[in-house]
């Protein structure tokens, strides 16, 4: 059975909306304008702020319970991925994060450390990533399946690829795939304490880059069956072709300075669709930022694809690094670049890598019927998905 | 629905002496103040020291039974899928509790990367070097029937014939306070913590038993479909983490009874209906097939059929 994206949603620094986030990615305008004093943290980095607050979220959605961001942020996009969704079927959400309710645990913890008693309770239920996903399920129409997926920074995109197994071997007709994060002082520190969040605006690509800047927000998929799309006449956005999930089994928070993994993530991917690398268009790369990752992803690609690589870009310097979201609103750009024929520029890129990839500099309208989108998280979770431009499917 | 999937070998840590220890059930332990620490394994002899330092506790739940679980059999592993319901929690706590009292330099990145879901399916990949599919399935309530369903799926494909299902929590001091006071809104439960590793595989040759069975259902029909399994299938056991029955004539067993409660508690059971096709268990005569029902307080069940 074959798996299309019938329709997408993304909330991120860049803005609310699909809208809001092409705008920004066509006229280079990245959304790094926060800092992180903000959440109290003693230092002052760049941050890719949602610039929706929990009340204005919340009041969107008449929701009364002071559900964790993450879950708010989630509701944001999903909801844009169902606005024009309305049969009955056996649909299932899936959601990749990475911090859940640590936001609202980080406000108890504080108070529970200094004077326990009075710690609000309320503030650490919706601690686990799984609320995350289960607290915003009586939001949306009714669901044959919830599951959440936390492999750091890939798991909206194995999210992604849980769904489109549900849905290839027949068990669900819809998925609501992806993931969502909000920032939190927790990630900040923890960044921060492996040293690799850069002063600056991050530079991914750039022989100079000095670490990633964090993010905030969702994206989301909505997948469907080729049945379903057939028999109620939607008209897909994209097919998810192929996907792969590895690990690059080397290191806990490295990758392999080869890319074992992101070469065999793009290799498998491309190879369980039967398709050569020349017919890839455009590579929306993982590229955080870090001197690490970027390094293994560019000998990664090279290795693949030769000197011949295609036209890539990473789009961290729009969004921040949004973690467990990351997958799923590079996945929104990939099926964006194929809806609209267009690739992404990378910001910040000045000088290349020694002997290293280079990125598209400016906004480009070119065939783009084939889209990598890479993930790479902590403990070597590398997944890669392929999107593929069809012909419009009717009944 | 009906599935043909071997289980080819299992282990367990839990409260109860049930690793690598086939006569665990000569000494069953009781809770201590509601509670169910793991007997836990001497972890030198199981993993390479250098790992051992690197680790936290709930690592050393999963990949001591990882690699447990791997010495019956000589497999290639095509996927190592994990389940949690609350993570590293530990970890979690104590990166939260220096980073709210250090003052001025950034604190340890060790517990920091420690505290993520994926570092148990992590650290076992890296261990075992499997360059594998690799995924963390997390739920607050049935964590591990929903890593099964992904080994499942991934067993419908011909690029996967032997997969790694391993699933783990843990219990910790400020974890056991804040579920008091949770609690006080709820029933009070015996709480627990343990973990069971289980290697399934298309493959019948030489496995210790066969899931024949599994499917998610709302919970409302759990109980009939209980009951056209039991018209299929000699079903001696119902296994529940809770008290509902759901089926009158058949002999139910609470697995929380001998390891608590927890989110991924199903392992541990799962882990027991395995023990019993297999060994001579005095509380629990060999059985032939065993039913396992989990359900959700949303309201939706998976039902599950092994047998020999």
């Amino acid at each position: 059975m074959r798996v299309f994206v019938a329709d997408v949603g993304i909330i991120s620094a860049t803005g609310a909306g699909v809208e809001n986030n092409l705008c920004r990615l066509l006229d280079m305008q990245h959304g790094l304008n926060g800092k992180s004093s903000y959440l109290d943290a003693d230092t002052d980095y760049y941050v890719g702020r949602v610039a929706l607050s929990n009340e204005e979220l919340r009041d969107m959605f008449g929701i009364k319970t002071k559900l964790s961001r993450t879950s708010l942020l989630s509701l944001h996009a999903v909801n844009e991925c169902l606005k024009n969704f309305h049969p009955n079927c056996r649909m299932g959400f899936i959601s990749g994060t990475t911090t859940g309710g640590m936001d609202k645990s980080e406000s108890f913890c504080n108070q529970y450390l200094t004077d326990p008693k009075n710690a609000r309770i309320s503030d650490v239920v919706y601690h686990t990533c799984g609320s995350a996903t289960a607290s915003i399920a009586s939001y949306l129409p009714k669901l044959n399946y919830i599951s959440t997926i936390s492999t750091a920074c890939s798991s909206a995109t194995n999210a992604i690829i849980l769904g489109a197994q549900k849905i290839k071997y027949g068990q669900l007709d819809a998925v609501i795939a992806g993931g969502s994060d909000s920032l939190c002082r927790f990630t900040l520190d923890g960044f921060r304490s492996l040293l690799i969040l850069d002063n600056d605006r991050c530079k991914p690509l750039d022989l100079n880059r000095a670490g990633l800047n964090l993010g905030e927000g969702a994206g989301y998929l909505l997948l469907v069956s080729e049945d379903f799309a057939v028999k109620h006449g939607i008209s897909p956005l994209c097919e998810l072709k192929s996907y792969a999930n590895v690990n690059d089994a080397f290191h806990a928070t490295a990758l392999s300075d080869e890319g074992d993994g992101p070469y065999l993530a793009m290799k498998q991917t491309l190879a369980k669709a039967n398709l050569s690398t020349e017919k890839v268009d455009y590579i929306n790369l993982h590229g955080t930022g870090t001197v690490n990752n970027d390094l293994a992803e560019s000998a990664a690609i090279l290795k693949l694809f030769g000197e011949t690589y295609p036209p890539l870009s990473s789009t961290k310097a729009y969004t921040g690094h949004t973690l467990g979201a990351s997958g799923g609103i590079e996945a929104v750009f990939s099926v964006l670049a194929i809806k609209e024929q267009k690739v992404f520029p990378n910001l910040n890129f000045t000088t290349p890598m020694d002997s290293g990839i280079i990125p598209v500099l400016k906004p480009k309208t070119q065939k783009v019927k084939y889209v990598l989108s890479n993930s790479f998280g902590f403990g070597g979770n590398c997944s890669s998905l392929l999107f593929a431009d069809i012909q419009i499917i009717t009944n | 629905m009906k599935t043909q999937i071997y289980i080819h070998s299992s282990s367990c840590i839990s409260a109860q002496h049930t690793f690598a220890n086939p006569a665990w059930h000569d000494n069953v332990l009781k809770p201590e103040n509601n509670i169910y620490k793991c007997v836990e394994p001497d972890y030198t002899n199981i993993i390479d020291s250098a790992f051992i330092r690197r680790m936290n506790r709930l690592q050393k739940f999963g990949l001591s039974t990882a690699i447990s679980s791997l010495q019956r059999v000589n497999k290639a592993i095509d996927a190592v899928i994990f389940a949690t319901g609350r993570g590293c929690i530990d970890s979690t706590c104590k990166f939260l509790e220096r980073m709210f009292n250090r003052e001025g330099l950034p604190v340890n990145p060790a517990v920091f990367i420690q505290s993520t879901h994926n570092t148990i399916a992590a650290q076992t990949a890296i261990y075992l070097k499997s360059k594998a599919y690799n995924t963390t399935i997390t739920d607050n309530q049935l964590p591990f029937e929903l890593a099964l369903d992904n080994a499942l799926i991934c067993l419908h494909d011909n690029d996967f014939e032997n997969i790694l299902l391993g699933a783990c929590d843990e219990i910790t001091p400020q974890l056991l306070d804040i579920l008091d006071r949770i609690s006080k809104f709820g029933k009070p439960e015996i709480y627990g913590e343990g973990g069971a590793c289980f290697i399934l595989s298309t493959d019948s040759t030489d496995s210790i038993a066969e899931i024949k069975y599994f499917n998610s259902v709302p919970a409302d029909e759990a109980a009939a479909t209980v009951g056209i399994l039991s018209a299929e299938y000699a079903v001696d056991y119902i296994f529940t983490a809770g008290k509902r029955k759901y089926a009158e004539d058949i002999p139910h067993i609470r697995y929380t009874d001998y390891f608590g409660n927890f989110p991924t508690s199903a392992a541990c059971g799962f882990w027991l209906a395995v023990d019993c096709l297999n060994s001579r268990n005095p509380a629990i005569s060999r059985a032939g097939n065993i039913l396992l029902v989990a359900e959700n307080r949303q309201g939706a069940a998976f039902v599950t059929a092994v047998g020999k």
